[in-house]
């Protein structure tokens, strides 16, 4: 688990507790202001909070009285100042397509033509595409200009947003579109279904043709932006997405067609396995591509940019292999104490070398014998630069606290670097499982080093499972941990420190009552914290039987003082579940695929700067189970990090 | 016409007056059958309130259930129509029982009994049928610890060193669409022989049975510890230590899962038919479809007698009227080439197809690239292909249709034997409009009919008399005995974009078209005539959102209903709706849609098209799957529990 200097998360912190969805605040005009498009931001405020005054999310003060400052107030959610940097490519000019698919990274080496003034765009006789190469990562936010005008000679165009493209398709499945047809109409699209738009501003009437409100006479397009947000609507995520054309109307008078707050389901664009090999389901994005046919348009500029903003709800996969048991081994075999399965991984970035380390636990028999008979079950460790290429620890592996040998039962472990290692398990125990610590795996092998048994199941009816450190000031830790009493399964924290001596105080067993639909569901959890003026800002994530099935991963924030005196009250993401049951199924065909735990980490200062998640999946098949790591990745912006 | 329209008319305005037009509190409430003949022969196809009467609210208590679908809050409590508690029972509404799982409405109970034989080879049955083990053995009951219970045979897991024993029943249960009650008892012999072994019974999908058990729920005795466990798939969710005596380590358990996906674990104390005490465990778990039963379990040793055992597993399967499809559908007609449309599925014959025939008595017809084809069902597992030489798209249909046409979807319906043929069609460039023809089937099983005469034009948007109507498309036809006249349903497209489905006229068997006077009421309470859902209804999340299209109408137990499909940016899903017994008022069963595109391979971005037909015990939802290149047949199961 991440332990220092953790990114504010700042989505995630700011769209806690205020249950207000946002719409999201800003800003057309801190993208692309030489455009002159200021003003039009002040329209996007909140929509459902009821509030006069929005929040404007990078003036350190409570603009809208809800206590929540800037970036974490979720009516930030989203915005340019709570986001980390935002990505510009443009593309300038000339540049012709001829009538075929090309990828938009190519195309500025494609031209052959240009004029005053700007870029001929020539698809030839044959309706061709221009496609941005990677699929954008829209959902974390966008903003496409275009700068056009239209030619004496015919031929139309579009900007086409696509969640896919398949072999044999004339083109992209448009889940928005803005399209120029070669008779001078505008429109705007879903799924190929022009969508009324509202009256232009300024002095321009019957634009409409034959008094269609879904196509304008737009004799003359100059500029065409769209802006995607995202936002949450009825607990789900969504892109709000924003439209701005302007240009010469019928008539001959100039104006702008807004068109504001269409949703996009989230889940709609993402993920889809439309056969193509270079599909956006690996990532979570879609295509942007301009469409047409002819030379009718010049093209001056084509700029698209995307956001990193923290969108909770968003995860990909940036390329990071599943590990399967043989992977946590720099030799590729299986390490022995763990070759019936490995579970329960923690993940976190640190130590006396920086590097990624990865704790497990791992069973000699199969993992699925345990429905019958207890295992015998150790636990590992192993590290990598890289998240790629990942070696056991000669620490691994750790046997617990009683010499390691016969039938102990440790797993579940949960790693923390805080100056030192610091590691939670579980170990079977008569009355159910019991919590310890320890300072590391043992340097004989087969034993840990300081264990010091911190929680006793028989001592409170609870059995602690699947605990999670989290950092407080100084010698301070707080654990999360799951109390299994009875048929329910809630999520327990309680306050320890380093000192071996002093008894853990428990604060809660059932951190979640507020929520009634999953407290008592709990399967999992993983914690990150950051600390910025003595306050400690908590994300937790929990994996939950979920109330309509399956399972799910929910996201819940908090704030406590940095002391550890006083526990955070944790409060929901306004988008949860963040995973949803389908989600969950990572990608598995099979029916029989479960997860099982998961970890959530973060690399502070180098590389990317992402949130690293493993879920534990088991995956059933004929010939046995397989016991896994699947990655998934989310952005983690920089912009409340208080290392930077 | 002028002599039927009259008197379709009046019947069906009797049928709306007497039941939801007007505020239902006004008039007096009908006892069961005290109706007229009329209307109660039309309950008869759409509904009925057959049954006691249990105290009810003021607004289920209106006698026939009307008052349950009027789009009213008849007694005034904030709860409209369906809401209502107690219009959720079959005995009130059985329209409201529709989706729902509500105790009242889930009625159908079948029993599964596995019953055992210790004459040697001890052997277990269920019904006429020897069961199997694989990786365990059948002992006979007198070599195992009853606590004086008899038992003729049980089944032992004695395998090899690593791998589980099991015995699967041979047919598949639906958890999702009923209450499923699985009960066994569990034996734990406690001798001294090497390593315990263990033995239980549960639920488990169709890949989870294997060599290795992997449960989606199920009760488990473990000799280690000696304790009773819960398990979800390889995960030990709860365990209990067994008592002591022999009586303790011989008991039965049951295992109760709700459509919900809950589930309970109850011990049975011996000589007891109900469990005493609460459950031991509560917990929830997902099928994805519908699952098999199994004893299972692990014994290492295989030289001694069974050290674990389980018998007298008995099954309890209690439907309700819910259609929960297999979330794993599969293309049944993938056919690269070939993209899909429209496609009719029909009863080959009327009045029963036959459905356990081989081949079964169905047929379709496909719409593709503009043409016609005739297939068959192919066999029990659904799959669709031309009968004849085993090539689908082998057998085109050709119409004589003088003209350009295109033709852009179909429907069939059957009435008095006959097959009518229900087309939307552009005809030389005009607005898409329905056409009706014939089919006339083989005689001969296997081999394609024949199409009637040159289409007749029966439904355009004209007819509506609707502002900005467009054009009409997808039709849909349900043949009404008690009015002897087809009731058709199709799309409806406005110039503003918005699309609705709607019912179009009623059509006799000599051509004869008669406008629908049925009239229906969104929920805010907008009366039009004939509309069943607009996708101008929905909230912007919805999954039907853009567009609704394809409606389906069928009816199950009297009770019509409709499944559709609705749009939201580019997906495609299919949502149900439910009709009122005066087919005047329809109402969404649900709010998600019953089947989502699965992002991932044929129809990774849409589902739509819905063609659900009921054969052999299985509902079996036919669809149009797309990855955003082609559309082909998809095909849903759900199995459906019959006594």
């Amino acid at each position: 688990m991440g332990h220092r200097s953790l990114a504010a998360l700042a989505a995630v912190l700011s769209a806690l507790s205020g249950g207000c969805s946002l719409i999201w605040t800003p800003a057309i005009d801190d993208v692309d202001a030489s455009h002159g498009d200021a003003g039009v931001a002040d329209a996007w405020v909140a929509s459902d909070t009821g509030i006069s005054r929005p929040e404007l999310c990078a003036n350190g003060l409570d603009d809208d009285g809800d206590d929540l400052v800037d970036c974490r107030d979720p009516d930030c959610f989203g915005a340019a100042d709570c986001c980390s940097d935002t990505e510009g490519r443009a593309l300038v000019g000339p540049f012709t397509v001829s009538g075929y698919e090309a990828d938009w990274d190519h195309a500025i080496d494609l031209y052959v033509a240009s004029e005053a003034g700007g870029a001929v765009l020539d698809f030839g006789s044959r309706y061709g595409w221009l496609r941005r190469r990677a699929c954008a990562p829209l959902a974390t936010g966008a903003t496409f200009s275009l700068e056009l005008a239209r030619r004496t000679v015919p031929g139309d165009l579009s900007l086409v947003l696509s969640p896919a493209r398949s072999p044999g398709a004339t083109g992209f499945l448009d889940e928005l579109a803005v399209r120029f047809d070669r008779d001078g109409l505008f429109s705007v699209t879903r799924a190929g279904t022009p969508i009324p738009l509202a009256t232009p501003s300024g002095a321009c009437s019957n634009v409409a043709r034959s008094g269609d409100p879904r196509r304008y006479i737009l004799a003359a397009p100059e500029r065409l932006v769209v802006e995607l947000r995202p936002a949450t609507s009825n607990g789900r995520a969504i892109l709000s997405a924003r439209i701005r054309v302007s240009g010469s109307f019928d008539g001959g008078c100039t104006a702008v067609v807004p068109v504001d707050g269409l949703a996009l389901d989230v889940q709609d664009l993402v993920r889809t396995h439309d056969g193509n090999p270079d599909s956006c389901s690996e990532s979570p994005g879609l295509y942007v591509a301009l469409e047409g046919e002819g030379a009718g348009f010049r093209v001056d500029a084509v700029t698209a940019r995307t956001y990193e903003c923290a969108s909770p709800s968003i995860f990909g996969t940036d390329a990071l292999r599943v590990l399967q048991r043989e992977d946590l081994n720099a030799d590729g075999v299986a390490p022995g104490f763990a070759v019936g399965g490995v579970g329960a991984p923690s993940l976190d970035f640190g130590g006396d070398v920086y590097r990624w380390r990865l704790l497990f636990d791992g069973s000699l028999e199969d993992r699925s014998a345990e429905i019958f008979r207890p295992l015998t079950t150790r636990i590992g460790l192993s590290v990598s630069p890289n998240l790629s290429a990942w070696s056991m620890s000669p620490e691994s592996p750790g046997g617990g606290p009683v010499g390691g040998v016969g039938d102990v039962d440790v797993r579940e472990p949960s790693g923390l670097y805080a100056g030192s290692d610091e590691i939670a398990f579980v170990r079977r125990a008569d009355a159910g499982f019991d919590l310890y610590r320890a300072r590391t795996l043992g340097s004989t092998g087969g034993t840990f080093d300081n264990v010091t048994q911190r929680l006793v199941a028989s001592a409170s009816g609870c059995s602690y499972r699947e605990p999670a450190l989290a950092r407080a000031d100084g010698a301070n830790l707080w654990v999360f941990f799951r109390c299994d009493h009875g048929s329910s399964s809630t999520l327990g924290l309680a306050h320890d420190t380093e000192n071996a001596s002093e008894a853990p105080q428990i604060f809660s067993e059932d951190l979640l009552a507020p929520f009634p639909d999953i407290h008592d569901r709990v399967r999992a959890i993983d914690v990150l914290t950051r600390a910025k003026n003595d306050v400690r800002y908590f994300a937790v994530w929990v994996l939950v039987d979920a109330p309509s099935g399956g399972q799910a991963l929910y996201l819940f924030g908090g704030e406590a003082d940095d002391a550890g005196v006083t526990p955070p009250e944790l409060h929901a993401y306004a988008g949860n579940p963040v995973l949803t049951s389908r989600d969950l199924a990572l990608d598995c065909a099979e029916s029989d695929c479960a997860i099982t735990s998961f970890t959530v980490g973060q690399e502070p200062r180098t590389g990317p700067d992402r949130l690293v998640f493993y879920f534990a999946r088991s995956r059933a098949s004929s010939s046995g189970v397989t016991y896994e790591f699947v990655p998934r990745t989310q952005f983690a912006p920089r912009a409340l990090d208080d290392g930077r | 016409m002028r002599d039927v329209l009259p008197v379709v008319l009046a019947v069906l305005a009797l049928v709306a007056g007497s039941s939801s037009l007007g505020c239902a509190e006004s008039r007096d409430p009908l006892p069961p059958g005290s109706r007229d003949a009329d209307t109660g022969a039309i309950d008869a196809i759409f509904g009925s309130d057959a049954g006691a009467t249990p105290p009810r609210s003021a607004e289920a208590s209106m006698g026939d259930g009307a008052a349950c679908l009027d789009f009213e809050d008849n007694d005034l409590n904030g709860l409209m129509d369906c809401e209502e508690q107690d219009c959720r029972s079959s005995a009130v509404s059985a329209s409201c029982c529709v989706g729902r799982t509500d105790e009242a409405c889930c009625t159908t109970e079948r029993v599964d009994e596995v019953t055992g034989s210790g004459a040697a080879p001890a052997t277990l049955h269920l019904r006429d049928q020897t069961l199997t083990t694989m990786g365990g053995t059948v002992y006979p009951g007198a070599i195992l610890t009853t606590c004086d219970v008899r038992v003729d045979a049980a089944f032992a897991p004695i395998g090899n060193d690593s791998l589980s024993g099991y015995l699967a029943l041979p047919s598949g249960y639906a958890p999702r669409s009923g209450y499923l009650t699985i009960e066994a008892r569990i034996g734990l012999e406690e001798r001294e022989v090497g390593e315990p072994a263990a033995a239980g019974f549960g639920i488990f999908s169709s890949d989870g049975l294997g060599p290795i058990a992997r449960p989606l729920v199920a009760v488990v005795v473990s000799g280690a510890g000696r304790e009773v466990r819960v398990v979800e798939g390889d995960r030990v969710v709860a365990s209990r230590a067994l008592g002591v005596g022999a009586c303790a380590s011989s008991m039965r358990y049951r295992l109760r899962l709700t459509p919900e996906g809950s589930y309970e674990v109850y011990a049975v104390s011996p000589g007891a038919e109900e469990p005493s005490a609460p459950p031991i465990f509560t917990g929830r778990t997902d099928p994805r479809a519908s699952v098999r039963v199994a004893m299972f379990g692990q014994q290492r040793n295989p030289d001694t007698a069974p050290l674990a055992w389980v018998s007298d597993l008995r099954v309890i399967e209690r439907g309700c009227d819910r259609l929960a499809p297999d979330r794993r559908p599969r293309a049944v007609l993938d056919e690269g080439a070939h993209d899909v449309t429209d496609l009719a599925i029909f009863p080959r014959f009327e009045p029963d197809p036959s459905p356990e025939a081989d081949p079964p008595g169905y047929e379709a017809l496909v719409l593709s690239d503009g043409h016609l084809y005739w297939m068959a069902i192919r066999s029990s597992d659904g799959g669709l292909a031309s009968a004849v030489s085993g090539v689908p798209f082998a057998n085109e249909l050709r119409l004589d249709w003088p003209g350009s046409v295109r033709i852009t979807g179909l429907a069939v319906a059957l009435s008095h034997g006959e097959h009518q043929v229900f087309l939307a069609a552009t005809v030389d460039g005009s607005g898409p409009a329905i056409y009706r023809t014939t089919y006339t089937p083989s005689m001969t099983a296997g081999q394609p009919g024949s199409l009637g005469a040159a289409p007749t034009r029966v439904a355009d948007e004209t007819m509506l008399g609707r502002e900005g109507a467009i054009s009409i498309d997808a039709p849909s036809a349900l043949f009404v005995p008690i009015v002897d006249r087809v009731v058709l349903v199709g799309r409806v497209r406005f110039s503003d974009g918005h699309s609705e489905l709607r019912i179009l006229p009623t059509l006799a068997m000599d051509g004869e078209i008669a406008a629908t006077p049925a009239v229906g009421r969104d929920p805010a309470g907008v009366t039009t005539q004939g509309l069943l859902r607009a996708n101008a209804w929905s909230t912007e999340t919805a999954f039907d959102r853009d567009e609704v299209s394809d409606p389906q109408l069928f009816e199950v137990n009297g009770v019509v209903r409709v499944l559709y499909a609705g749009r939201r940016g580019t997906r495609w899903s299919i949502g149900e709706i439910v009709a009122s017994p005066d087919f005047t008022h329809f109402i969404p069963v649900d709010a998600e849609p019953l089947l989502a595109p699965s992002g991932d391979g044929f129809d990774a971005l849409g589902v739509r098209a819905p063609r659900r037909v009921r054969r052999g015990g299985v509902d079996w939802l036919y669809f149009l799957g797309t990855d955003g290149t082609t559309q082909r047949v998809g095909l849903a199961t759900q199995p459906v529990v019959s006594p």
